[in-house]
């Protein structure tokens, strides 16, 4: 049952990551890498590991989130194709 | 015969979460608009995420278990449902009104008096 | 005191309950169109992890799990901050 969670929450990351990849828009592709961060919290709790855990919230969704977004004030938000 | 009326009105109260939650997800896919998802999202929000962390509490309280493991259950849930219940309304408020100004999503009403005092430069 | 064996019966239920509604949340995420209601959608996602992560480190009777609960409960609403800035800095410009 808790290998069962663990593998929905790895599958939605990896959906995720691809969809990062192909995103056009920027801002949501910047909100995705955070939703990715989010999946591997989760993933690293099941599997017992709390000091990887608390890294992973740190830096991977606060600092990364706010860092870029506030770059991305200053340039454009859509990229050319 | 306490702990067990404690232990099954915390199962209760994390089984009406789960089905608020789900009751949140159907919402999300009804409304078609952002101005009206702010419904659904209040339901997702404290229907399902204040209701079972004050759950949790109820369960480890009646659960036998360590002692400093209580407390620790019992302190760590409670903040949560703190903050929950503070921020994510602040959140969701300042979301509307960052989207509402942005013009990234327009409100489908028939007349919007602050977007005309916005046009002309009142209201900063 | 309620047994622990007890637990181990209900608690499949409850996070049966709470991986479906994480489905459901992730596509509505992965669909929708504008920044808006992904950030609206990803809040109500968060949440919902909360309980599901509290109710994994229940069924590990581990306190050392609950570390990163308040930190990721927090971060909901650092994101609606941040986000609401970056669309009014855009307005304004």
């Amino acid at each position: 049952m808790i290998l069962l969670l663990s593998s929905i929450a790895a599958t939605l990351a990896l959906i995720s990551t691809i969809l990062v990849l192909y995103e056009k828009d920027v801002a949501k592709a910047v909100v995705l890498a955070g939703v990715e961060s989010v999946f591997y919290a989760l993933l690293l709790q099941v599997f017992l590991a709390p000091d990887l855990l608390i890294a992973y919230v740190g830096i991977g969704l606060g600092l990364n989130t706010v860092v870029l977004l506030y770059v991305l004030t200053k340039g454009e938000r859509y990229e050319e194709a | 015969m306490i702990d067990l009326i404690l232990f099954y009105i915390g199962v209760a109260l994390v089984f009406i979460g789960g089905v608020m939650d789900i009751l949140a997800t159907i919402g999300f896919f009804k409304f078609k608009e952002f101005y009206t998802r702010l419904h659904a999202a209040t339901i997702g929000s404290i229907g399902g995420g204040l209701y079972p962390l004050i759950g949790v509490v109820f369960i480890v309280l009646g659960l036998d278990i360590d002692y400093n493991l209580k407390l620790v259950f019992t302190g760590t849930s409670i903040i949560a449902a703190g903050i929950i219940a503070l921020a994510t309304p602040a959140g969701s408020h300042i979301l509307a009104r960052g989207v509402y100004r942005s013009r990234e999503e327009s409100p489908s009403v028939i007349i919007d008096r602050l977007g005309e005092d916005l046009e002309r430069g009142e209201m900063e | 005191m309620v047994s622990y064996e007890t637990l181990l019966g209900v608690l499949p239920v409850l996070m049966s309950l709470f991986t479906i509604a994480m489905i459901i949340y992730s596509i509505r995420v992965f669909t929708s169109k504008t920044l808006g209601s992904m950030v609206l959608a990803i809040d109500a996602l968060v949440v919902d992890l909360v309980v599901l992560m509290v109710l994994v480190a229940l069924y590990y009777k581990s306190a050392f799990l609950l570390i990163g609960v308040i930190p990721l409960a927090s971060w909901v609403f650092l994101l609606d901050v941040v986000v609401a800035r970056y669309l009014e800095k855009r307005w304004s410009k």
